[in-house]
């Protein structure tokens, strides 16, 4: 094993650097970018069974030593720049600033990469002036045993400049007897020196020593960084591709954190499980990984609008702990299963194409809040990888009140096809977005608007969400109101029941009562009629009268209209006085007028809404009051002692108090 | 008012093939229900074949309080205004067992219009098992004439068959039955249960009927049986060894619990045997009386009979009942029974008494009850507790006492010597000298 001289980066720098990678998921998720990168399709991750370290094995294109070099350990050594925005494969490359690697510096002590690749290597030197002699290795950069350079390792030296040609080996040039160092024998002005280095059957495991290196950050000696990485290059023995990436000792807090027992009781939120959960959730979401497909898809719709051309993901992507793999797919909240089906008006389909930004997807409201919480704002993919977790991108800071409370039943996934993915307009890590960047104020003013005001696709939704708030509000409250009142009813009946069950002197009054065909109306009968049945309209939407409704109430939003079941009992009048049905007929009378009649006659009992007593109570308690005085009137035949006794027992009966 | 006819009339002149009968077992108010597991409508199941064969018409059953599907019937307190029954200065604290009239009311209203209505029962007939539990009868009546306005009313069970005038009067019925059909030679329509399945059979001292009441149940699933006879020994012990003979292997996990009439003075030798057998869950012995005193004897000659079939002295399935609130009641007679009672059996259980309205204990006080309102007729409000002295206090005590008794002695403190001789001396001492334990309310003690 030799060691391996990186980049001179200040360690305390590189420290900085690793820290844009929290938490550990996020850290770890650059592994599998990686791979992807790589072209690789199926991705394994191994956690040992103690957490202490954890093996990421892909069947991508592999590294050879130099590419592990000069692109995989090195700083800003990202192969965007020179390999171009898309892989062999044809992939959009994740990895943009050459700064992965480092992600899981602060999570293990060593990073174990095991690799090989039958690709050829070239580099050249430029040198001004001919060189007596020109030491091969110590410009590959990569220490190659003796073994392996003889016969893989090729040169070509010639004149820089306007006599250009090539130098002859032999008779110009010679070979020392190592096949290490070239010898020029005259001078012959600047050339070009060309290295090729076919890497085909040789594989290598490298080290990278996080914990030295991270330590060099206190003592800032440059000159120890040569110690920091470690390589073995061997000839390989199986033709099979790919990269294995295993974190050595993992540290103590991530496997504490991993170790973590799912809360005890009802939870719903994500951060409520057990550590390995929430680490699979995570990775789900920050991973180029499918879409959950359910068996019985409850919003197809939702999956439509996410049906759009973009880069093929990951083919598979299984976690395994113990003896449990699991298979990763993105999870989506209208796409999970049991997931309430969104409504046509709270589903906002999302379109951007300007200025060379493309984007697509969805946003959806719901009536209730989105369990688990993690599901709640709008999630943004470059890449196949979200950028960060989701939000509402600052629309939070400027909402208040209902508006701000509807945020938590909204939630939404929107893809970026094209745009927001140059490097300069995403922060290290992925986790943000530079906000400085053209393409993301065009996605931010088309999702959420601009100035003061959130407006855009998200203002659309937060609308859908109030109004139908506001609807179901009202709805509740005429709904309320009517079964408050038919209470009232109900609690009379019942008291007179219970009264003539029991059997007493009570019992006999009341019985006399209900025989008797009397009249006792006295001008509250020609007051004006008040009317207490359901308004035209509620919360906006007209009212249709219906019966045989399955719900008291049924709310069209698309047809603006609420079916109102009419023909429950909460909209009828009638009074059961033991066995015989009476109307109750609302009066607005005068105040000097009884609070109420009773006509035996016709069967009807008449209540004054304008008597004064009302404004001291509800309406429940005003037609309970109402009716028990002019019931003991009634009963008691003028005896005041019979009327108090009989009133209050009528007022104080409670019905059933179970709904 | 309601109008008082017998089931014959109702059946031949306002019952046709055409009608729905809903038969409805209501809701109990009541301050303790210790029974509430046995509670099952018997006589409405048995009407149920009756109207089915004789009348042919369709019949369904809603139980207000069948078990829940954790086995559990619902408890709630009444209302603020209902939920203390003050007696004489001790306040009851008052309950409904059963399902809520919220829930009921819920489960008729639908009916109205399933089906366009046909499905709406032309007549819903509830029943009563005692003639104090009246008020879960009159707002079950309100709330079928407010959901059904058009469905007829009829009341039975004992409330009807006791009392039929005042029901006529309280309640908002169509009918009462004052004279139930002879039922006897009914089954039980258990089917009417449905895929809930019954957690018990209630049973009759008819061999045939049970019998084949016994085998239908078991191919349900239901292995749990009760007899509601008042003399499950009658003609020495026939009807019931027959019912054993003939049920006997069906199940091995079948088992029978006597609950009621079990009189200990008609213990034969045979029904002995037959109560040392697994297959009984329980037996309570109703209390024996020789006179004023209690028939001591009766008890030894069943525990001699039960030793000789086979059965272990100390055996937890064996109680006895004690009657108290009755009107000659004595505090120091009513301990000393319990005692004796406990000599012989394992377990104790006070009967609260009432008479029923039109038997000749009610007719000898019928004077004093009809000084009272009729919901303290409840034997657990001991309505004769201003006659005997012993006040409603003295009674909770008493309770106190059988259940420190029974703790004491059906528990398993000595189980660990394993039915060893120590064991049984253990146990027979603190039989005999658990009474002496200081300190006690009781006025016997004092």
């Amino acid at each position: 094993m030799a060691g391996m001289r990186l980049g001179g980066i200040d360690p305390s720098i590189l420290r900085e650097l690793s820290g844009v990678y929290k938490p550990f998921v996020k850290a770890f998720k650059e592994l599998v970018s990686n791979a992807f990168d790589a072209d690789a399709d199926v991705v394994r991750v191994v956690f040992a069974d103690d957490f202490s370290s954890v093996t990421v094995t892909d069947d991508g294109q592999g590294m050879t030593p130099f590419e592990f070099r000069n692109d995989f350990a090195r700083i800003g050594g990202g192969s965007r720049r020179w390999a171009g925005d898309k892989t062999r494969k044809g992939r959009l490359r994740i990895g943009s600033k050459g700064i992965g690697f480092l992600a899981l510096a602060r999570y293990c002590d060593r990073l174990k990469v095991e690799s090989g690749a039958d690709r050829v290597f070239e580099t050249q030197a430029e040198l001004p002036q001919t060189p007596t002699t020109f030491d091969v290795l110590p410009f590959l950069g990569v220490p190659i045993p003796q073994d392996l350079l003889q016969s893989r390792l090729s040169c070509e030296v010639r004149r820089n400049g306007k006599r250009a040609g090539n130098l002859e080996e032999g008779r110009e040039y010679q070979w020392n007897r190592k096949g290490t160092r070239l010898s020029v024998n005259q001078d012959v002005g600047p050339v070009i020196v060309k290295v090729r280095f076919d890497c085909k059957g040789l594989a290598f495991r490298a080290y990278l020593d996080f914990d030295k290196l991270l330590r060099l950050a206190d003592s800032a000696d440059l000159e120890k960084l040569d110690d920091f990485a470690s390589i073995d290059v061997f000839e390989r023995n199986e033709s099979k591709t790919g990269t294995v990436i295993t974190a050595e000792q993992l540290k103590n807090f991530v496997r504490r954190e991993m170790r973590v027992d799912r809360r005890k009781g009802f939870v719903r939120n994500i951060s409520s499980r057990s550590g390995l959960e929430q680490f699979l959730w995570f990775l789900s979401r920050c991973t180029p990984v499918p879409y959950a497909t359910p068996a019985e898809n409850p919003n197809p719709a939702v999956a439509k609008l996410l049906a759009f051309p973009t880069q093929a993901p990951l083919s598979h992507l299984e976690v395994v702990h113990g003896k449990s793999p699991t298979a990763l797919h993105r999870p989506i909240y209208p796409l999970e299963t049991g997931s309430p089906v969104v409504p046509p008006d709270m589903l906002v389909e999302v379109g951007i194409d300007e200025d060379g930004l493309k984007a697509a997807g969805f946003l959806a409201g719901y009536e209730g809040i989105i369990f688990p919480a993690e599901y709640r704002g709008v999630s943004i993919r470059v890449r196949g990888v979200s950028i960060g977790d989701p939000g509402f991108l600052g629309a939070e800071a400027l909402l208040t009140g209902a508006s701000k409370a509807a945020l938590s039943q909204v939630t939404g996934e929107v893809v970026v096809l094209s745009g927001l993915d140059a490097v300069d307009t995403l922060n290290p890590g992925r986790e943000s977005f530079y906000e400085e960047s053209e393409h993301y104020k065009i996605l931010r003013r088309q999702l959420v608007g601009e100035g003061e005001r959130v407006g855009g696709y998200l203002g659309r939704v937060i609308a859908s969400v109030i109004r139908r708030s506001q609807v179901r509000s009202a709805l509740a409250d005429v709904l309320g109101r009517a079964s408050l009142r038919r209470r009232a009813l109900d609690d009379m009946s019942a008291a007179v029941s219970y009264l003539i069950a029991r059997g007493d002197r009570t019992a006999g009054l009341l019985r006399k009562l209900l025989k008797s065909k009397q009249s006792h109306v006295n001008g509250l009968a020609s007051a004006r009629p008040m009317e207490l049945g359901f308004p035209p309209r509620i919360g906006g939407l007209a009212v249709v009268p219906s019966d045989n409704l399955p719900e008291a109430a049924e709310i069209d939003y698309c047809a603006e209209q609420i079916r109102l079941d009419t023909s429950r009992q909460e909209w009828r009048w009638s009074l059961l006085l033991f066995d015989r049905t009476f109307e109750v007929i609302h009066k607005k009378g005068n105040p000097d007028q009884p609070i109420g009649e009773m006509d035996l006659k016709s069967n009807q009992v008449l209540v004054n809404w304008g008597h004064p007593v009302k404004l001291q109570m509800d309406e429940r308690s005003f037609l309970r009051t109402a009716l028990a005085w002019v019931l003991a009137k009634e009963a008691a035949n003028k005896d005041s002692g019979h009327m108090m006794d009989l009133a209050l027992r009528l007022l104080a009966f409670n019905s059933y108090n179970d709904g | 008012m309601a109008k008082i006819v017998t089931a014959n009339t109702l059946l031949s002149k306002h019952v046709t093939r055409r009608d729905r009968v809903l038969l409805l077992n209501p809701p109990v108010e009541e301050t303790r229900y210790s029974w509430l597991r046995w509670n099952q409508p018997l006589d409405l199941l048995k009407i149920a074949s009756h109207l089915r064969s004789h009348v042919e018409c369709s019949v369904e059953l809603l139980d207000c309080m069948k078990p829940d599907e954790n086995g559990t019937v619902r408890e709630d307190w009444l209302p603020r205004d209902r939920r203390y029954y003050p007696v004489k200065g001790e306040r009851y604290p008052m309950r409904r067992f059963g399902i809520s009239y919220g829930d009921l009311t819920k489960q008729l209203t639908p009916m109205r219009k399933e089906d366009g209505g046909k499905k709406k029962p032309t007549q819903i007939w509830i029943s009563s098992l005692c003639s104090y539990w009246y008020e879960s009868v009159a707002e079950v009546c309100r709330i079928i004439r407010q959901t059904l306005p058009d469905t007829q009313v009829a009341l039975l069970g004992q409330y009807a068959r006791l009392m039929p005038k005042t029901a006529a009067e309280a309640c908002a019925a169509d009918y009462v039955i004052s004279t139930p059909p002879d039922l006897s030679g009914e089954p039980g329509a258990f089917d009417l249960y449905g895929d809930r399945r019954p957690p018990f059979v209630a049973l009759q001292l008819n061999p045939a009927v049970a019998v084949a009441e016994v085998r239908a149940a078991v191919e349900r699933g239901v292995l749990q049986f009760a007899f509601f006879e008042e003399d499950v020994c009658r003609e020495d012990g026939g009807p019931l060894l027959e019912i054993f003979a003939k049920t006997k292997g069906l199940h091995r996990h079948l088992r029978y619990h006597f609950i009621c009439g079990l009189h200990p003075a008609k213990v034969t030798p045979a029904i002995a045997g037959l109560l040392a057998d697994k297959q009984v869950a329980a037996a309570h012995f109703e209390e024996a009386e020789a006179g004023p005193e209690l028939d001591v004897q009766a008890y030894k000659k069943v525990r001699a009979y039960l030793r000789k079939a086979g059965l272990a002295e100390a055996d937890n399935r064996l109680s006895g009942f004690v009657w108290i609130g009755r009107p000659g009641d004595q505090l120091e007679r009513i301990v000393l029974r319990s005692f004796e009672v406990l000599n012989h059996l394992e377990g104790l259980i006070l009967k609260p008494y009432t008479p029923t309205p039109g038997s000749p204990g009610h007719r000898q006080n019928d004077t004093y009850l009809a000084s009272i309102p009729h919901r303290e007729w409840s034997p657990h409000f001991f309505p004769f507790a201003d006659l005997n002295g012993i006040t409603h206090g003295e009674y909770h005590d008493l309770y106190r006492m059988a259940a420190f008794l029974n703790e004491k002695i059906r528990d398993g403190s000595f189980d660990f010597l394993k039915g060893t001789l120590g064991t049984q001396m253990l146990r027979e001492s603190l039989r005999r000298e658990v009474w002496k334990l200081e300190p006690s309310p009781l006025r016997i003690i004092d």
